[in-house]
């Protein structure tokens, strides 16, 4: 396994190096201009051509696209992800000061939308075409199919505006920030991530532990005398949930980005509003930061996945 | 002194889009302790269904089961609760499948697994379990059993995993063990063995057993008691010297004669002609009627479902015109 994670982290690196390439062109190929962002449209004139031109020179933004990403590059070999075009502090550390609110949010919401996917999924399947079915199934089906932002609309007109349950955004009430304070703001954008991954998951749990139960060691288990519920526990599950590894190796990246929707409606300081920010204001070092933080994180995860899998499925050997 | 296993009427239906599937038919049949009657036939004859149906391991519905008596040591299995059933599965009857491949749980280690049927049953720890998993795969000739009992079943072949089913299926030192055409998934040169140790888990044992099976070379290899089964019925039963040598049912004597044999120089087989009677509109009369060379267009094989006639004791046909075959042989 120690040799199949070098090789295999040799050719990520490859991958990474290979996707900055398109995130550094992509990026700067886009319209517009940083620096024509900064300045007021009403201050703009004849003159502050001028300017924009000086502060091009200033940020190296002058200098050819190959030059910037090389030092873009070697910046990055030491840590440095370069400076944020509008208030010049440290990418690196914008990223970091955000990322804790982001995996709050996303770590509770995949937790959660997990611990009620499996049984949720797990009873489907056993109740398969029985009222508890279709209820799942209807469910789940609205959670695929209604888009975040809908969701995080409905959700803060019924519960924040009319029945003024939950605050409708922010993570603290200023002024007054205790454990309790948090976990009331934590409630409705945790809720509405926990149904968006508790949809598609509960289908995948039903539809996988439908197909194990079909299957032959089942039958050689009920021969034995295994009772129902150690047939569905001791045998079946595990079974059932190791595709699951799969899914959510490329589930996780997807709910990062996610998150920038759910993010933004309820005004939580994360990486997705930091991102949003960054790329009305053009803010070159912040978004291709994010960029490649992402690529870092489906790069991980995809490695992750492979591991979990060989550990969850003795036929499966990393060579 | 009474079967170890009486089965009376047994009607088994399936219902399917098609319609229903009348897959057993009124099978009645005896087991008697520490024998070997082997149920043959060709593919939907019914002869899984009935075993299957014996266990209470058909999914009801689709599968609608119903008989004037399934009586395990005169206990009514149909009436059974399933909890009882499960006391029985696998301690006092059990089964060994057809595919040794997908009939072992891939993610738990091989000697889990037959420890798994100990515990369900006996009152042992985990490590006495395990150990008694140990000393099965000895006892069926499994190599190296203490860091096999360790392996996965992917790293078995096949023949090492049916071992690994019959030590399964021994493990309770049961009664009554079902073996559903346990070598038609293996190696020609394997399934010799696995036949072999079948016959030393019955001496260990001494349980009765159902070998079923399509190979009648299996079944003269093995079986004390013969059950040719046939569009869901039984069409002859008898001791399977009786049966090869005087066959009473057209069909018992036409895969006789389909098999190839050496002491006859022919270019090519004799094979059944026609193709097995579709189960969801059987026919009213005699379901072999349409490929049977004695019926020939004789109208009562084709009006009248022959019912299983004593012929001498323990032999039974199901033929209207059993005595034409006295001699044809």
């Amino acid at each position: 396994m120690a040799a199949y994670l070098v090789r295999r982290f040799a050719v990520s690196v490859l991958v990474l190096f290979l996707v900055t390439i398109g995130l550094f062109g992509l990026v700067h190929a886009a319209p517009g201009d940083p620096v024509t962002m900064m300045v007021p449209v009403e201050q703009l004139g004849a003159d502050s051509a001028d300017f924009i031109e000086q502060k091009r020179h200033e940020l190296g933004l002058d200098r050819p696209l190959p030059a910037q990403y090389w030092s873009w590059l070697q910046g990055v070999a030491t840590g440095d992800l370069g400076y944020s075009l509008t208030n010049n502090r440290p990418v690196s550390e914008l990223l970091a000061e955000r990322l804790g609110p982001t995996i709050e949010l996303m770590g509770l919401g995949l937790a959660l939308g997990i611990a009620i996917a499996i049984p949720l999924g797990m009873l489907a399947a056993v109740r398969r075409n029985t009222a508890v079915d279709y209820w799942t199934a209807a469910l789940s089906l609205g959670a695929v199919s209604i888009p975040g932002f809908f969701l995080c609309i409905l959700a803060i007109y019924v519960f924040a505006l009319q029945l003024g349950w939950v605050p409708s955004a922010g993570m603290s009430t200023p002024g007054a920030p205790s454990l309790g304070d948090s976990l009331h703001h934590l409630v409705m954008p945790v809720a509405i991530l926990t149904f968006g991954v508790a949809g598609p998951f509960t289908r995948y749990v039903r539809s996988g532990v439908i197909a194990e139960l079909g299957s032959e060691y089942v039958k050689t288990a009920e021969s034995k005398g295994a009772t129902p519920r150690r047939i569905l526990f001791g045998h079946v599950l595990r079974n059932a949930l190791i595709p699951l590894i799969t899914i959510l190796g490329l589930t996780l990246p997807a709910l990062l980005v996610g998150a920038v929707v759910v993010e933004q409606i309820f005004a939580w300081p994360g990486m997705g509003q930091l991102v949003i920010s960054a790329v009305n204001q053009q803010d070159y070092p912040v978004i291709i930061g994010f960029a490649f933080f992402v690529a870092i994180l489906v790069l991980l995860s995809n490695m992750l996945a492979d591991v979990l899998y060989s550990i969850a499925d003795p036929r499966v050997s990393l060579q | 002194m009474s079967a170890l296993l009486e089965v009376r009427d047994l009607v088994v239906e399936f219902g399917t889009e098609a319609g229903t599937v009348h897959a057993v038919n009124g099978v009645s049949f005896d087991v008697e302790p520490g024998e070997m009657l082997c149920v043959v036939g060709e593919s939907g004859s019914g002869k899984s269904v009935t075993a299957m149906a014996v266990l209470g391991l058909l999914r009801r519905p689709p599968a609608r089961v119903s008989a004037s008596g399934i009586r395990f040591r005169g206990e009514d299995l149909l009436a059974a609760t399933p909890d009882r059933l499960r006391a029985l599965r696998g301690d006092d009857i059990s089964v060994i499948f057809q595919d040794p491949m997908t009939a072992l749980n891939p993610v738990h280690r091989v000697g889990k697994q037959i420890a798994e049927v100990v515990r369900l049953h006996r009152p042992v720890t985990r490590k006495q379990a395990w150990q008694r998993a140990v000393d099965l795969l000895t006892l069926v000739g499994v190599p190296d059993p203490d860091s096999r009992a360790r392996q996965y079943p992917h790293e078995f072949s096949g023949g090492m995993r049916q071992r690994v089913m019959i030590a399964m299926a021994i493990a309770n030192d049961p009664a009554l063990l079902i073996a559903d055409e346990p070598t038609t998934a293996l190696d020609v040169t394997i399934q010799a063995q696995v036949l072999g140790l079948l016959r030393k888990a019955q001496r260990e044992t001494g349980a009765a057993t159902i070998l079923i099976t399509h190979d009648l070379g299996v079944v003269a290899e093995m079986a004390d008691r013969v059950v040719v089964m046939y569009g869901g019925a039984i069409v002859e039963q008898g001791d399977v010297t009786t049966v090869f040598a005087a066959p009473r049912h057209p069909y018992t004597l036409g895969l006789l004669e389909s098999l190839p044999r050496l002491d006859r120089d022919t270019e090519e087989l004799t094979p059944i002609s026609g193709s097995p009677p579709n189960l969801v509109a059987p026919p009213v009369g005699c379901t072999f009627a349409a490929r049977c060379p004695v019926a020939a267009g004789r109208d009562r094989c084709v009006t009248e479902r022959p019912g299983l006639v004593p012929l001498a004791p323990g032999h039974a046909s199901a033929c209207h015109f059993h005595e034409e075959l006295v001699m044809a042989r």
